[in-house]
């Protein structure tokens, strides 16, 4: 060898990695074994699409040439220009093309082909798609852009149909939707979607008329250029009539659809008769019909019609009495119940039990498994049903019987295959070793942390081999042998980030934990991909490697980004109803009426604001008791910190939430929130507000200051701890706040006082449907100086989430003169609430007491039962009560019902607020029979979204 | 002088160069360079005591064999599927090559002439045997020849081949003639499922010909 040469001359690699791939030494002898080799490592670099060896020979030396053509790799696919549907993403992956592979010629050709098939289908016939390449050499990459113009989407035309449908032609088309307005404004426009979602229809409209055998059958489209249309040529068979009816025992109609499968599968055989008759034993097996059996005879009525008969003799109804759990030492009988379907009846829920034979082998699988997993590679787990349990007819009592056998346990683990230096870090991840319980459920456990660990350092074709053999002269002990294959190791040569149009490039590239040199860990990858998710701003994150499955060990990482719309608008009616009822000059109902209020609410959001990932928001409500309007300036993770935000609201309020007064505010608030660890976490808050009250219902001679416009300037923290399981509806754990404030002349405050409200929740779960849980709330103010505090804002409380025994913000202190609530210095509240299951999994109820009061004064907080007079408004009202929740995945939909034990009686006015200013000045001031005592009722309702706490 | 040396030079890079080695086919990331075509050409040939035939069909041929191994062989690494060990490929060696050489000298000169080493030779038979136990295993063990099908075979092929081959001789009884008819019909289902994984695989790779090697 004389020489090796290039042609090109610039390579794709660096020239020491092409000396070392080629392995040939100037000088040495050539063999065609070192050319052929050097050809494979070459191409297995993944950096060349074609090689070729040349040699000439002079004076006795060879000179090689290398001609070489490199490879291009994808970095971004785009598509322009289409209508939807297909949507965009629909495209791209039409277009099978993948980001960080290879670009081929055939590649692109499969591409294109593969998007006129789907805008084909969507309707798009005579689409003109223009592929643009454009490349990028420094980084061996190109972008490749679809520019389609789909042209006009086709319309559908009059479809043909053959076959035996036994419903009329007319009565199909209307089905099938695709018509516009019944065929008054044409067909509608095709698509893929739409075509499908109409056979669908009309298989489902012979369904409805019991042709459970119909079939429906898109045989072609036929697309007509001239008219831009297509039409499609079904093919039906209805088949005779099927009906399918129960005897012997009601079962509905829905519930048979369910459980016999010949609905779904539209087809009648013997397995799926078969089928539904194990259905319905299962499902009154379940409802304690232990006994229950089902028989099916299918019959030909006529040529036309066939019937299905399913026989239900469901026997008497037992009830599982007792379930036993005998022969357990390893784990206690609480946890392999936890693991059981068959449960023993309960007074409130399963009054009957839970019992399937089904039900119970499916038990004893799951206990036997249980057991295995921990070293029991013997275990039996038997059952026997009891009946006339105790002597009673119609109980059952279950038995299941557990044979643990011996426990196995690892008696020897060996590693191989393991870098030394990460020996140690290996060995700490494993359950299997010496001496702990032997199970292959624990090996499988080792074999996921180990390959995991290796994924995450840079290994992603790790594996892992195990050898599990019974230890020499002791059948309880096995030798394990672990052999780790690491693979290559893979390193971060770079990342790119495309697709960003308005996004910083900076708030993304804090979000991206790859960097180069580092190895290539797919859970950094993963995690990247999360936390760029997170920011809320992308449709969409695609992350690949470029040149996959090259050898080459320094891999570029490629993020292709879809940025998600900027615009955000939301809208939303609802309604309040309760006892928040009572006009702003009519005194007669201090205590609240029954009463409507609709609200209207319409937002506005500006997501990813000056591409910071930022939100601006504005979101308004309007009903009969609150005017709102919120300017909202969100800092999700603020300087790239994923546990700090920043939040600026600018508030206009004007509502009527108390009944004693109509409150305006003027209000701007700046928000710094800290997240300290997954349950903790702090928010800091300087709160400005312009504070003015108007049409206050309390004695005249106060109503003047009560009246008066007040800025108030507050520095406030809240602290929060919550370790709750699910913070819509908790059913474990614990959540505590404490949120402490401070009106400060500092913050141009014209009063000062401080306030503290501190809550502490918790829940636990006593069986496996019941949950009890608590909630106690207590709140402080203190003026220290300045002008008094506003009536507004003053603790003001009861209803629907802090005591149920009182209408809305009905608690505490009154005015003596009309009644109405105006607020007090301290709060107590404790509620404990039993929540229980009703039927099946979404509708559950709650037991509840709650018990406290809004104080005049802190000090004047007290647990006594008893109102002295009625003008004691500082004692501790009780209230139990029922509620029904009905679950939903924006939290329970919750009706309470409250019946105060204690509930407060107070003094009012009966007349207008005008005759009270005039009879207030008279000299001999109130006349008493315009003084009513009365009370506030003590039955209450609430009405509402989420857990009372 | 400088003149000549440089039109020297000049001859010498436009001197049009001896292909040595080049791209043949490729399947996904793996290459088989037209070398290794015609080494399997060359090692075939040996193995089965012929003279290598180098034409374009024979070469075509050749490359689909070539194929058929590299997925093979990528699914035997796969599954770990043990390789060989070299008593085994001695003992092969000295059953199928050993008889043919009296001496080692004849077998040298035969390889030298034949342009292969005794090495590849080895690694050919080893990877030979570890094809023929990964099909037994994989597609063999498993197979099921039932007594229908035996006695079906019987009447249906068996009479007329023994007929054939064996004119005026009265046809076996099934009975004497059953386990060979099961191991042939094993045979021919061991032949199918493996074509069929086979072209499963094939056409899950992405196989592609560079056609100017084969023309």
């Amino acid at each position: 060898m004389a020489e090796i040469r290039f042609d090109p001359q610039i390579q794709p690699l660096p020239a020491e990695e092409l000396k070392r791939l080629i392995g040939i030494e100037i000088n040495e002898p050539l063999t065609a074994v070192a050319v052929r080799r050097a050809i494979q490592r070459l191409y297995g670099t993944g950096r060349y699409e074609e090689l070729q060896v040349d040699a000439i020979l002079r004076d006795g030396n060879v000179i090689l040439t290398f001609f070489t053509k490199q490879n291009w790799f994808l970095s971004r696919i785009t598509v322009e220009g289409a209508a939807e549907p297909p949507n965009r993403e629909q495209l791209i992956a039409a277009t099978k093309l993948e980001l960080g592979a290879q670009y081929t010629e055939e590649g692109m050709a499969e591409a294109m082909a593969g998007l006129r098939e789907i805008l084909q289908a969507n309707g798009f016939y005579s689409p003109r798609i223009q592929p643009l390449v454009e490349r990028y050499p420094a980084f061996d990459e190109l972008h490749v852009q679809f520019l389609i113009r789909p042209g006009d989407r086709a319309y559908f035309a009059r479809p043909v149909i053959t076959g035996n449908m036994k419903i009329p032609e007319h009565s199909i088309l209307n089905t099938s939707h695709w018509k516009r307005l019944w065929g008054v404004l044409g067909w509608q426009q095709f698509s893929e979607q739409r075509m499908l979602q109409g056979i669908e229809r009309i298989r489902r409209s012979f369904l409805r008329k019991d042709f459970l055998l119909a079939r429906v059958e898109l045989n072609k489209l036929e697309y007509i250029p001239e008219e831009n249309r297509v039409r499609p040529h079904l093919h039906m068979e209805s088949g005779p009539k099927v009906s399918v009816v129960a005897t012997g025992t009601k079962l509905s109609r829905g519930r048979l659809k369910e459980l016999i499968p010949v609905f779904q599968e539209q087809s009648v055989d013997q397995d799926l008769l078969e089928e539904g008759s194990r259905k319905i034993t299962h499902y009154f097996q379940a409802r304690g019909y232990f006994d229950a059996e089902v028989s099916y005879d299918r019959s030909q009525i006529s040529p036309e019609e066939e019937r299905i008969e399913f026989d239900i003799d469901r026997g008497d109804r037992y009830k599982v009495a007792h379930v036993e759990i005998k022969g357990n030492r390893y784990f206690d009988a609480l946890t392999l119940r936890e693991r059981m379907n068959v449960v023993p009846a309960g007074w409130l829920v399963n009054r009957y039990g839970r019992y399937s034979e089904e039900l119970l082998e499916s038990d004893k699988r799951a206990i036997a498994e249980l057991y295995r997993s921990n070293g029991f590679r013997d275990v039996k787990v038997n059952a026997a049903v009891q009946r006339n349990f105790q002597g009673k007819h119609r109980q059952v009592s279950v038995e299941v019987d557990v044979e643990e056998g011996e426990q196995m346990f690892v008696s020897s683990l060996e590693i191989s295959g393991v870098d030394l230096r990460l020996y140690e870090t290996v060995r700490s991840m494993l359950t299997s070793t010496d001496g702990q319980p032997y199970s292959p459920f624990g090996v499988a456990t080792d074999r996921d942390n180990i390959l995991n660990f290796y994924y995450n350092n840079g290994y992603p074709d790790a594996s892992m081999d195990v050898q599990a053999t019974a230890a020499p002269g002791n059948e309880r002990m096995m030798d394990l042998k672990y052999v780790v294959q690491e693979g290559r190791r893979l390193f971060v040569k770079d990342v790119q980030v495309n697709g960003l149009s308005s996004t910083r490039t900076s708030l993304v590239d804090n979000r991206i934990s790859l960097f180069p040199g580092l190895p290539l860990s797919l859970s950094r990858m993963v995690f990247s991909q999360r936390r760029l998710y997170d920011l809320g701003i992308f449709a969409k994150v695609d992350m690949a490697l470029q040149n996959p499955l090259g050898s080459v060990r320094e891999k570029r990482v490629l993020f292709q980004m879809e940025e998600a719309s900027r615009y955000s608008l939301n809208g939303g009616i609802g309604a309040e109803f309760g006892r928040i009822g009572g006009s702003s000059t009519s005194l007669s109902a201090p205590a609240g009426g029954a009463s409507f209020a609709p609200r209207v609410s319409l937002g506005l959001s500006r997501l990813n604001f000056m591409g910071l990932g930022h939100t601006v928001g504005l979101q308004t409500r309007l009903s009969t008791l609150q005017k709102r309007g919120v300017i909202t300036y969100l800092a999700p993770q603020f300087q790239g910190r994923e546990n700090i935000s920043l939040t600026f609201t600018g508030l206009y309020d004007d509502s009527r939430n108390v009944r004693t007064f109509s409150s305006r505010r003027f209000e701007g608030a700046a928000q710094f929130g800290q997240r300290f660890t997954r349950a903790f976490q702090t928010q800091y808050r300087i709160t400005v507000r312009r504070v003015s009250n108007r049409d206050v219902l309390i004695d005249p001679k106060l109503i003047l200051p009560a009246s008066q416009p007040a800025r108030i300037g507050l520095v406030s923290t809240t602290l929060i701890h919550d370790k709750r399981d699910d913070p819509l509806n908790a059913t474990r754990g614990l959540y505590n706040s404490v949120d402490v404030s401070l009106a400060t002349k500092a913050l141009a405050s014209e009063t000062g006082f401080g306030r503290i409200l501190a809550r502490n929740s918790s829940y636990h779960r006593i069986t496996r449907d019941l949950v009890l849980s608590r909630n106690t709330t207590l709140g402080w103010i203190k003026r220290y100086g300045g002008n008094e505090i506003p009536i507004s804002e003053l603790f003001y409380a009861g209803g629907a989430v802090s005591h149920r025994g009182f209408p809305e913000n009905q608690a505490g202190p009154r005015d003596l003169l009309t009644g109405f609530p105006n607020g007090g210095n301290g709060l107590l509240f404790n509620q404990t609430e039993l929540r229980i299951p009703f039927i099946g999994e979404n509708l559950g109820g709650v037991i509840f007491h709650d018990a406290g009061n809004v104080y005049s004064r802190f000090r004047n907080i007290s647990f006594r039962p008893r109102q002295k007079n009625d003008e004691d408004f500082d004692y501790m009202v009780h209230a139990v009560g029922i509620g029904v929740r009905y679950k939903t995945p924006i939290g329970p939909i919750r009706v309470d019902f409250g019946f105060g034990l204690n509930s407060p009686r107070f003094v009012g006015y009966r007349g207008s607020l005008q005759e009270l200013f005039e009879q207030a000045a008279l000299p001999g001031g109130i006349p008493e029979d315009r003084r009513v005592r009365q009370r506030v009722s003590a039955f209450q309702f609430h009405f509402s979204l989420g857990q009372a706490f | 002088m400088k003149t000549r040396i440089a039109l020297l030079l000049l001859a010498t890079l436009l001197l049009p160069g001896e292909i040595i080695d080049r791209i043949a086919i490729t399947i996904g990331s793996r290459v088989i360079p037209e070398s290794e075509i015609f080494q399997a050409i060359r090692l075939a040939a040996f193995i089965d005591g012929r003279e290598p035939d180098f034409s374009l069909a024979s070469k075509r041929k050749a490359a689909e064999t070539v194929i058929s191994q590299v997925l093979l062989i990528q699914e035997m690494d796969e599954t770990r599927f043990t390789v060989p060990s070299m008593a085994d490929v001695i003992a092969q060696w000295n059953e199928l090559i050993k008889p043919r050489y009296p001496t080692d000298e004849a077998y040298q000169a035969e390889l030298a002439k034949r342009r292969i080493t005794d090495e590849e030779v080895r690694l050919y038979l080893q990877s030979m045997i570890r094809a023929v136990e990964f099909i037994d295993l994989r597609f063999t063990r498993g197979q099921q020849v039932s007594s229908d099908e035996i006695a079906a075979y019987y009447s249906k092929e068996f009479r007329e081949y023994w007929q054939k081959t064996n004119p005026g001789k009265p046809v076996p009884p099934l009975e004497e003639v059953s386990p060979d008819i099961e191991e042939w019909i094993l045979g021919a289902k061991t032949d199918t499922a493996s074509e069929e994984w086979l072209q499963q695989t094939r056409a899950r790779s992405r196989i592609r010909y560079r056609e100017e090697v084969f023309q």
